[in-house]
């Protein structure tokens, strides 16, 4: 839990670093995470501003970041209304966000930070926090086209890979 | 020999799934062919029934 609704400071960075990962050898890669936030003013106010969250990659141990997950105010919300007491989420003020790491699977060691940056207005929680990796069978990719299981009793998976651009149509023929 | 029994159409798009499911559990054990037409080639795999 980031208790933004006592911390008194205004635009102070705190960051939550995540032991580093190596996606070498998977085929897709995603940072998933639980989130529940409030506000403490409407999010329509103007001249407001907003406790920040983001979502953070390093492939330098943390001397420079990329910025892969930016909310606040409106987009980082999920408790409707503008709540003026300290916020506890209820089960349905969770939002499931994730964030698209497959361009760094070739990156070597990789650090995920998130950071938030205060503006003392209203709590933000994390949960369930994982990397997801995806590896595509290695026949498949070799072959482009794969049907499993082969013998089957019941379904058939028909699979392509890449994307079958300009397929017209499958049959199964006896 | 040669009769399609089951068919995917592909949506007017040209965008097709990466997986595609066939039942085939109705049909009787033997030697089927999964045939694929793009639009400049066509694929087969033989599988198995059981």
């Amino acid at each position: 839990m980031i208790n933004n609704f006592n911390y008194t400071a205004h635009g102070q960075q705190d960051y939550l670093r995540l032991p580093t990962v190596n996606l070498g050898g998977t085929d897709s890669a995603f940072f998933s995470f639980n989130v529940a936030a409030a506000i403490f003013t409407d999010t329509a106010a103007t001249n407001n501003s907003w406790d920040t969250l983001e979502v953070l990659l390093s492939t330098d141990c943390g001397l420079s970041y990329t910025s892969l997950y930016k909310k606040w105010g409106a987009t980082l919300v999920t408790h409707a209304n503008a709540d003026i007491s300290f916020f506890v989420p209820s089960a349905i003020d969770w939002r499931k966000d994730s964030v698209n790491l497959t361009p760094y699977i070739n990156s070597g060691n990789i650090l995920l930070a998130f950071r938030n940056i205060t503006e003392n207005k209203n709590n933000i929680y994390l949960d369930d926090v994982n990397v997801l990796t995806l590896t595509i069978n290695p026949n498949l990719k070799a072959a482009g086209f794969l049907v499993t299981p082969n013998p089957a009793t019941s379904n058939i998976q028909v699979q392509f890979y890449p994307n079958p651009f300009g397929l017209r149509g499958i049959g199964c023929i006896i | 020999m040669g009769q399609k029994f089951a068919q995917i159409d592909v949506p007017s798009s040209g965008l097709a799934s990466t997986i595609n499911t066939f039942d085939i559990s109705r049909y009787p054990a033997g030697m089927y062919v999964v045939r694929a037409v793009f639009d400049d080639r066509v694929v087969i795999k033989k599988v198995i029934k059981n």
